[in-house]
């Protein structure tokens, strides 16, 4: 995992390069959203993705790196959280596989004896819910937002075969896909295995199916595919203004900590102040996480219309030179060109619709 | 140095077997061909075309298997002499291998055609054009895409409805009397395969699809073309016509449920003044 602008003369070159090719409108924010990273956080090392981290009192996350699946990686991607309530252990999300879930397990047990009590799948993606297998066979309920297993059951007909290819059939072993069941989580918060959390569909405008959930004492937010740090999103199933807007939701930015889907973890100012300037490092602060991924959101919009307007057939929008400022976030690659297709694809649509 | 040139040597003859070994495993599925080519063409001679002649663009890998895009480009300018009448795109492995055939006069100016289909399973997407002499031309491409044809579709079933058969045609730059214009056809039409399986009614959403499209400018036929559930949702065509004059360039779909949509634009030369004299109707 690299982070963008090591140097601020790369920064500097890259904001050149943009500008070159890009309108001006939306810039100054840009600038100000790739100023703002200060320092960049460090992401886990492979050993450090086989211990629980601990958050708050009795919220813990095993951190995984932002990139695809990959045999580096072995599948260790995303970051999986959990609860230690009173009565037991809610876990939320479950990994790429059922060796990634025994190590989550294995991870729980050297923190608690406590019974795993529930598990939460935050979003529809293979990198979270290939581990349920595992908790189902432990008798776990698996709970999602009612559009996860739609879409799982709609696109996931290749995932499987897709990771066993890049992960091996060893790392691989004993995985199946288990849909999680559609639950209807009441509003306001609600107890679940002893612990006081409250979960929001969305918000509108993410990713369906996504799941933003909060720990109520400790103010730690879980926010699903909602928040990514570092890591292009796939935006397909929604428009990137509509993303951007929904990251404007104050349950993150009120949060003492948000642990996103992928990268490092974000802290408010109250929990970056407790950590030693070396520990800080590792984490970044909510506000520039958000902005960061807003002004990533905002450009692609931007680029993709441009794209638009020039007419450009479809299959040259994913063959644009690599000029843009987010090129050393994880996934750029393909994920970046997927979200100029699927926007170019939207922006036609809402074209035909227009008068 | 010689070591040098060994090691390139080496590298290029790897490089060059590589090629051949891809290419042999790109020949697809002959015996699926066999039957396609026996349907359409009998045992006419078909010629593999080369150079700019006739060309079929298409990502190698897909980024959607429902939404590929393909561009189908002729070196011939359409004249009365020689003109491309017919062409089919045809994708092997598809349940229904022929998505479109398309029908050019030399008013298409240029027998150009781009469109975005569906793609079932990794697959030879062919193109072949029927020139006014009867004579056969053929190129093809091996796309590695799958699941298309049974993808649901991206838009909410009840959104679709509303907007079905609303279509826009606009016309790129300046409009120059005998001259090849681009023009582009959009439609929003759920173009439901019938393969898709819908999980909210476990039913398999009927096939709803645009069959046929014919455009006129100025009341001489452009182009036609009969299409089938491999194009994909909200039907989209760029395609080439020739003015002579001002003149209205028209369009109609029909539906497989016989739905009829139209749409027009008005165009002045020079300076392209299109204006819309016909809003989308469906009937």
């Amino acid at each position: 995992m690299q982070f963008p602008f090591t140097s601020s003369s790369l920064l500097l070159r890259h904001v050149i390069q943009f500008r070159s090719t890009h309108f001006i409108t939306g810039r100054l924010a840009l600038l100000a959203a790739l100023l703002s990273l200060g320092s960049n956080p460090v992401h886990a090392t492979n050993n450090d993705k086989l211990h629980a981290q601990k958050i708050a009192r009795g919220v813990y996350v095993l951190p995984g790196d932002g990139a695809a699946p990959n045999a580096n990686n072995l599948g260790r991607v995303g970051n999986l959280g959990f609860l230690v309530g009173k009565t037991g252990v809610v876990i939320i999300d479950t990994g790429s596989s059922a060796a990634r879930a025994q190590e989550l397990i294995h991870a729980i047990k050297t923190v608690t004896n406590k019974p795993l009590q529930y598990v939460l799948i935050s979003h529809p993606a293979q990198e979270v819910l290939f581990g349920d297998g595992v908790f189902k066979d432990l008798g776990v309920p698996i709970w999602s937002q009612v559009h996860t297993p739609r879409l799982m059951a709609q696109r996931c007909d290749h995932c499987l075969e897709t990771l066993i290819q890049v992960l091996g059939e060893d790392r691989m072993k004993g995985t199946r896909l288990v849909l999680p069941t559609a639950y209807a989580f009441p509003s306001g918060s609600f107890n679940l295995a002893g612990r006081k959390i409250s979960v929001v569909e969305g918000p509108q405008g993410t990713v369906p199916g996504n799941l933003v959930i909060r720990d109520e004492a400790t103010g730690v937010v879980f926010s699903g595919a909602l928040l990514s740090v570092h890591r292009v999103p796939a935006v397909q199933d929604t428009s990137p203004l509509a993303w951007e807007q929904a990251l404007t939701f104050d349950g993150l930015a009120k949060a003492y900590a948000v642990v996103p889907a992928y990268g490092p973890i974000a802290l408010s100012s109250r929990a970056m102040q407790l950590k030693t300037p070396q520990d800080r490092q590792s984490f970044i602060s909510i506000q520039d996480a958000i902005s960061q991924l807003q002004g990533y959101l905002r450009d692609l919009d931007h680029q993709a219309r441009g794209l638009y307007e020039r007419r450009l057939p479809l299959e040259e929008v994913t063959q644009q030179p690599s000029v843009f400022p987010y090129m050393d976030w994880d996934d750029y690659s393909p994920n970046h060109g997927h979200n100029l297709f699927y926007r170019y694809l939207q922006l036609e649509s809402e074209d035909l619709m227009s008068k | 140095m010689s070591q040098q040139f060994n090691r390139l040597v080496v590298r290029a003859t790897l490089a060059l077997s590589g090629l051949i070994l891809a290419a042999s495993a790109h020949a697809g599925d002959p015996e699926m061909w066999s039957r396609i080519r026996a349907s359409l063409f009998q045992d006419r001679p078909i010629v593999e075309a080369s150079g700019d002649f006739l060309r079929l663009d298409a990502p190698t890998r897909a980024e959607d298997a429902a939404v590929v895009p393909i561009s189908i480009h002729t070196g011939i300018p359409q004249s009365a002499g020689q003109y491309v009448q017919n062409t089919w795109l045809i994708i092997d492995q598809n349940p229904s291998p022929i998505a479109a055939k398309f029908v050019f006069t030399p008013s298409s100016g240029q027998a150009d055609i781009e469109t975005r289909v569906r793609v079932n399973e990794y697959t030879l997407i062919r193109a072949v054009a029927e020139l006014n002499d009867g004579s056969l031309h053929m190129v093809s491409k091996f796309v590695k895409a799958s699941g298309g044809c049974s993808a649901p579709a991206g838009k909410d079933p009840a959104e679709a409805l509303a907007s079905l058969g609303k279509m826009k045609v606009r016309v790129e730059g300046d409009v120059i009397p005998g001259k090849p214009s681009l023009a582009q056809l959009m439609i929003s039409h759920p173009n439901d395969s019938g393969l898709a399986f819908d999980q909210m009614s476990r039913n398999y959403t009927p096939a709803h699809y645009v069959r046929e499209i014919s455009v006129t400018y100025a009341g001489k036929k452009v182009m036609t073309a009969e299409v089938d559930i491999s194009i994909s949702e909200n039907p989209n065509f760029r395609f080439y016509f020739v003015p002579e004059g001002a003149g209205v360039l028209a369009v109609e779909a029909i539906d497989s449920s016989d739905l009829k949509f139209n749409t027009a634009v008005k165009l002045d030369t020079g300076k392209n003044v299109a204006a819309s004299v016909k809003p989308a109707a469906g009937s």
